[in-house]
């Protein structure tokens, strides 16, 4: 029964985000409050259909989603959205929810087709993934993960088909703030998973794929702050750099889980 | 100098730090043998190091030098003092993790340990020994393991004193850690007829040669089950995997089942001895390490926290020193 409950939840989700995604790149191209507000209603729709896929998904397991690819997956979408939610909140623009809200479809379009049974499916846990860091260490991962796809969803929006819709808003200002934040809960993300290493495996370092591409990700957006301070510091460039940051991003959690094996292979 | 200037850049920081993280990429140093001792991968880490090392002495002398400026002047300079501090915090940060790692790697010791229940192990640099009294596996239902537990005795300044060594739950004692790494399990078989049977102890992955004929021991599982009686909530028995090269057979050997290998031989898998698996190891880098963390957490907060809050910066205050 729960298992049904959380594959109605499941696609209904995917099928909302895809639905305010078109409505929200409607409402770009015919600026007007009926599809954006159309469009808000299927975010928040899915958002409530997602919330409910991670309530199932912790009723059928009984522990927080923080286990497996399919779990991480659905916490980041959920997270996204929220992100989003409040970025259209509070900054009163709805320019970048068309490529957000696809963004949140992706990621739930890809455990459909890659890992369906994951969804449903209850795994043990290995003894090394039964410890007090596991849910923070991976809670913070995600923070970071979705503020950096805010950023650059953000950034995307501006540099390729809504540059009008963010006159109001200082893009680099608010993408410089969304990556900090992202880059705070990261490097909270690799102090708290190198406590956890040491604990586990006797070394808080191992250049593990995972580890290696975490410090890459790390490094470009350190990379992007340290430009921050010079003459060529532009909208374009902070934009650049928060599309470049995710693309790492993505690859670190895609390249490293799906090409990859090492020490984080456990999902 | 014009070497030294493009060295210290922030540039060739980043520069090096990407190219460690190639290095790391395309050469395996998550073998605990192998990491630093590579000459290319250690130089890097120096001159990475070095870098961060010029930076961090620069930002110090500039911060000595505010802090002796009159009392006036420092205070309506405190958030941008704010930002030198958490800047030096960041890089001296980032410098004493990559010094900690070199110090453990280089003088750190750091060995893996196989004990069978009533083996003895002296720790490193220390008169303490320790005894495995008993391994503990505890399984899930589908046969997964689901904890590792070494009942250990440590005897130290003849005082003997039991611990418990878990995944995620190392013991510290004397100087070293020691950490449940992972187990094995050692195989009880017997081969033979019914007038001669000869006993083996074998691990998986060897080969038990009787005669002209051998017998490879692929795997041990410790819950094993016909698939559809599993689908059933049929529980297993422990079994071993073999491959019979004269038969050119794989089976299954349940505990206890007597099977056929050739016309008038048998094995049976008569029963497991399983053994623990500790890494024990020091730590001289350690001290580094932690300080570096707590250095680049709090740096990174204060930077960003400094950063956008208008203050007068370290250049208007060498204009305004020149003018004193």
């Amino acid at each position: 029964m729960i298992k049904m409950a959380i594959l109605a939840a499941f696609y209904c989700t995917i099928i909302t985000f895809f639905l305010s995604s078109i409505f929200y790149y409607v409402h770009a191209k015919n600026p007007g409050k009926t599809y954006g507000k159309i469009a808000a209603s299927f975010a928040v729709t899915g958002f409530v259909t997602n919330t409910m896929i991670l309530l199932f998904r912790a009723m059928l397991t009984g522990q927080g989603p923080f286990s497996t690819n399919v779990e991480f997956l659905t916490l980041l979408a959920w997270l996204c959205v929220l992100f989003y939610l409040v970025f259209e909140f509070s900054c009163k623009t709805q320019s970048a929810g068309f490529l957000m809200m696809f963004l949140a479809g992706v990621l739930l379009l890809f455990i459909a087709i890659v890992m369906p049974r994951g969804l449903v499916m209850v795994t043990f846990q290995p003894p090394v993934l039964k410890s007090m860091w596991l849910s923070s260490h991976v809670f913070t991962a995600v923070l970071a993960y979705g503020a950096f796809a805010l950023a650059a969803v953000v950034a995307a929006s501006y540099l390729f088909y809504a540059s009008k819709s963010f006159k109001g808003l200082n893009v680099k200002n608010t993408v410089y703030g969304i990556m900090v934040f992202g880059f705070i809960m990261l490097t909270v993300t690799i102090v708290l998973g190198a406590i956890w290493a040491e604990q586990a495996w006797g070394r808080y370092w191992s250049w593990d794929p995972k580890e290696i591409w975490s410090l890459i990700t790390w490094g470009t957006y350190a990379l992007c702050f340290h430009f921050r301070n010079s003459r060529q510091w532009s909208d374009k460039m902070a934009a650049a750099f928060a599309i470049g940051g995710f693309i790492v991003v993505l690859f670190t959690f895609f390249g490293v889980n799906f090409l990859m094996r090492g020490m984080h292979s456990y999902a | 100098m014009k070497i030294f200037k493009s060295f210290k850049s922030m540039q060739s920081g980043f520069g090096l730090l990407l190219l460690i993280n190639l290095f790391a990429s395309f050469v395996d140093l998550s073998n605990s043998d192998a990491t630093y001792h590579l000459f290319g991968f250690y130089v890097l880490v120096i001159l990475f190091v070095m870098n961060l090392g010029i930076y961090v002495v620069n930002k110090f002398t500039r911060i000595i030098q505010l802090l002796k400026m009159s009392t006036e002047v420092r205070r309506t300079l405190h958030t941008g003092l704010g930002l030198q501090v958490s800047l030096f915090a960041v890089h001296a940060g980032i410098a004493l993790l990559f010094l900690g790692n070199m110090l453990d790697l280089s003088l750190g010791y750091n060995q893996r340990v196989e004990l069978k229940p009533g083996d003895m192990f002296t720790l490193p640099a220390s008169e303490t020994t320790l005894r495995l009294e008993d391994f503990v596996i505890d399984y899930y239902q589908d046969g997964s393991p689901s904890q590792y537990t070494s009942k250990v005795l440590v005897t130290e300044n003849n005082i003997e004193v039991p611990y418990e060594i878990t995944v995620n739950h190392p013991l510290a004692i004397s100087g070293s850690k020691m950490y449940q790494e992972s187990y094995g399990v050692s195989l009880n078989i017997e081969i033979g007829n019914d007038n001669n049977a000869k006993k083996y102890l074998v691990n998986p992955g060897e080969e038990v040669t009787f005669g002209d004929n051998k017998i490879e021991l692929i795997q041990y599982i410790p819950n094993f089950v016909q698939r559809e009686m599993r689908e059933k909530g049929i529980l297993g028995k422990p079994a071993v995997i073999y491959f019979s090269p004269a038969t050119n057979q794989t089976r299954a050997a349940v505990q206890g089942e007597k099977m056929k290998i050739s016309d008038n031989e048998y094995l049976i898998f008569t029963d497991k001895q399983a053994f623990t698996v500790l890494k024990v190891r020091t730590s001289p880098g350690m001290p580094c390490v932690e300080a570096g963390a707590v250095l680049l957490v709090i740096g990174i907060v204060g930077v960003f926290l400094f950063m956008n809050k208008k203050s007068i910066g370290f250049k208007e205050v060498y204009k305004d020193v020149a003018k004193q």
